[in-house]
């Protein structure tokens, strides 16, 4: 048991694109690892900063964000307010020395059914070589 | 730079000056309200006052060196739900300005009938530094004013935040500015604004150039922006990585004073104050289970990355944060360190400019491809 990792990640997923997606790849009988626990919400905009701490200091892994491609936000413009926090979380993690590569922001579109399983893996293995992350492992935060 | 004029104070005394400058302001202009720093009954603090009768502003001291509470959060408290349907003259430090600016823009203030006045500041003691002299009957103010502001200079007992503070000269924002620092002698007025130029136009105030001035603000500004840079790369090496934070933090009893005094804070339903936080014993059980242990209370290091998510891209390093730490902890330091970096990923100063929106309520389509 203990001479493999196995990544635990986090994934935040739009209820109009990326979820579909998630689930065309299980209609249409992809594979991809089943490392990824999906959590779907109503948009990569509803996805406040403190949700993305809370995964990782509960032990998460990795996390990653999955939205509509610019332009197709069903809610007109949640993804670009997204793509902000996203770049916020992204430099808090930078300055502090926590490992920005763990989190992942993606564009996936109801339709990319191949995309998603595709980056599941990919962000998988990613976060397979970062190894495991020390965040949630420390009992006193 | 807005038009420059000398003020001719006739006590030595330059609280005394300042207060009938603020008085004659007044008169010519109508205005029958003023908030400014005053000395509260008890006489050994000072606080933001809101003055209507004259005669208790012989105890009023705009340049005590204090800091106890943001007047920036005082004035959201005044005008948040409607503006002030008198005009009300605010005399307030640079920081707290900015602090007005960051909260006009997220709709906490109304700007509307308030004329701002503020100054070159070299800083403000602690709070109970100050309260300690006052009680022992020492004339602080005095001292202050001779060492360190006409001087440009601060001394030991100088808050760490003004210490580093690269903003201190009133921007600007403020109607009137009022300066110390390379003045050809004697006091600088200028108008930064229209109401300002209006609100001066109406006293008989002699022209000056103050031609030094501007380089002498950008000297000590420089000074400090280096100073600042050297102590980035120490708080860097304290608090890098999970394990750095939890040894900076060590000492955090999840009190969130922090949060209470900081102005930029305004939520009236904060996530860190809500529901979300009232847990079961389910979930101690559950984290106890995954970890081994849960240190209690738990979520202290989760609230501090919580807040610099929500507020450090309108952080204006004020410092009161480390000031309301009842186990000295330097949060300022650490908050200020983050913010830099949040807010230069937006090339966004708060403070600076009341038509930049804050990086979080705005978005450019054109942005952060590297992101997606």
């Amino acid at each position: 048991m203990a001479d493999k990792f196995e990544p635990k990640l986090v994934g935040f997923f739009c209820n109009w694109c990326t979820s579909s997606a998630a689930d065309l790849a299980g209609t249409s009988r992809m594979q991809y690892p089943p490392n990824i626990r999906p959590i779907r919400v109503m948009c990569s905009g509803s996805v406040d900063l403190a949700y993305i701490w809370r995964a990782f200091l509960e032990g998460a892994d990795g996390v990653i964000i999955g939205g509509c491609h610019p332009g197709d936000c069903h809610y007109v413009s949640g993804n670009y307010k997204a793509r902000r926090r996203i770049k916020i979380f992204e430099t808090i993690m930078k300055t502090l020395g926590l490992d920005e590569k763990r989190l992942w922001l993606r564009w996936i579109s109801a339709s990319e059914g191949k995309k998603f399983a595709e980056t599941m893996k990919e962000f998988t293995e990613h976060i397979r070589e970062l190894g495991p992350s020390k965040i949630g492992k420390n009992w006193s935060i | 730079m807005g038009e420059r004029f000398l003020l001719k104070i006739k006590d030595k005394d330059l609280n005394k000056g300042l207060k009938d400058f603020l008085l004659q302001v007044m008169e010519k202009n109508e205005i029958s309200n003023l908030i400014v720093p005053l000395l509260i009954p008890s006489k050994n603090n000072v606080f933001p006052t809101f003055v209507k009768n004259r005669e208790l502003l012989e105890d009023a001291k705009p340049i005590a060196p204090v800091l106890p509470v943001s007047t920036a959060t005082m004035i959201s408290k005044i005008t948040r739900l409607s503006p002030s349907p008198e005009k009300i003259l605010v005399f307030l430090k640079p920081c707290e300005l900015r602090g007005i600016l960051e909260l006009t823009k997220f709709k906490q203030i109304t700007l509307d009938n308030l004329i701002f006045v503020s100054y070159d500041c070299m800083g403000a003691y602690k709070t109970d530094f100050y309260e300690e002299a006052l009680s022992g009957g020492k004339d602080i103010d005095s001292e202050y004013v001779s060492k360190n502001l006409m001087k440009g200079e601060q001394d030991d007992n100088i808050r760490d935040a003004c210490k580093l503070c690269e903003n201190f000269f009133s921007t600007a924002f403020a109607d009137i500015g009022i300066g110390f620092i390379g003045t050809d002698g004697g006091i600088l007025i200028e108008a930064h604004t229209e109401k300002g130029k209006e609100v001066l136009s109406k006293l008989s105030l002699e022209k000056t150039k103050a031609k030094e001035r501007d380089e002498r603000l950008e000297k000590i500004s420089k000074d400090r922006k280096e100073k600042w840079e050297k102590e980035k790369e120490e708080i860097k090496k304290e608090a890098t990585g999970i394990d750095g934070l939890v040894r900076y933090f060590s000492k955090c009893i999840d009190c969130h004073n922090c949060m209470g005094q900081c102005p930029i804070c305004f939520c009236k339903e904060c996530f860190w104050e809500s529901p979300t936080f009232e847990f079961t014993p389910l979930n101690f059980l559950g984290w106890a289970e995954k970890k081994g242990a849960v240190k209690l209370p738990t979520d202290t290091i989760f609230f501090h990355l919580g807040r610099l998510s929500h507020m450090s891209t309108s952080c204006i390093a004020c410092g009161l944060c480390s000031d309301a730490c009842p186990m000295d902890i330097k949060v300022y330091e650490l908050f200020h360190l983050v913010a830099d970096d949040t807010q230069a990923a937006f090339d966004y100063k708060p403070g600076r400019d009341l038509e930049e929106e804050a990086p979080l309520v705005t978005f450019k389509e054109d942005e952060l491809k590297e992101l997606g």
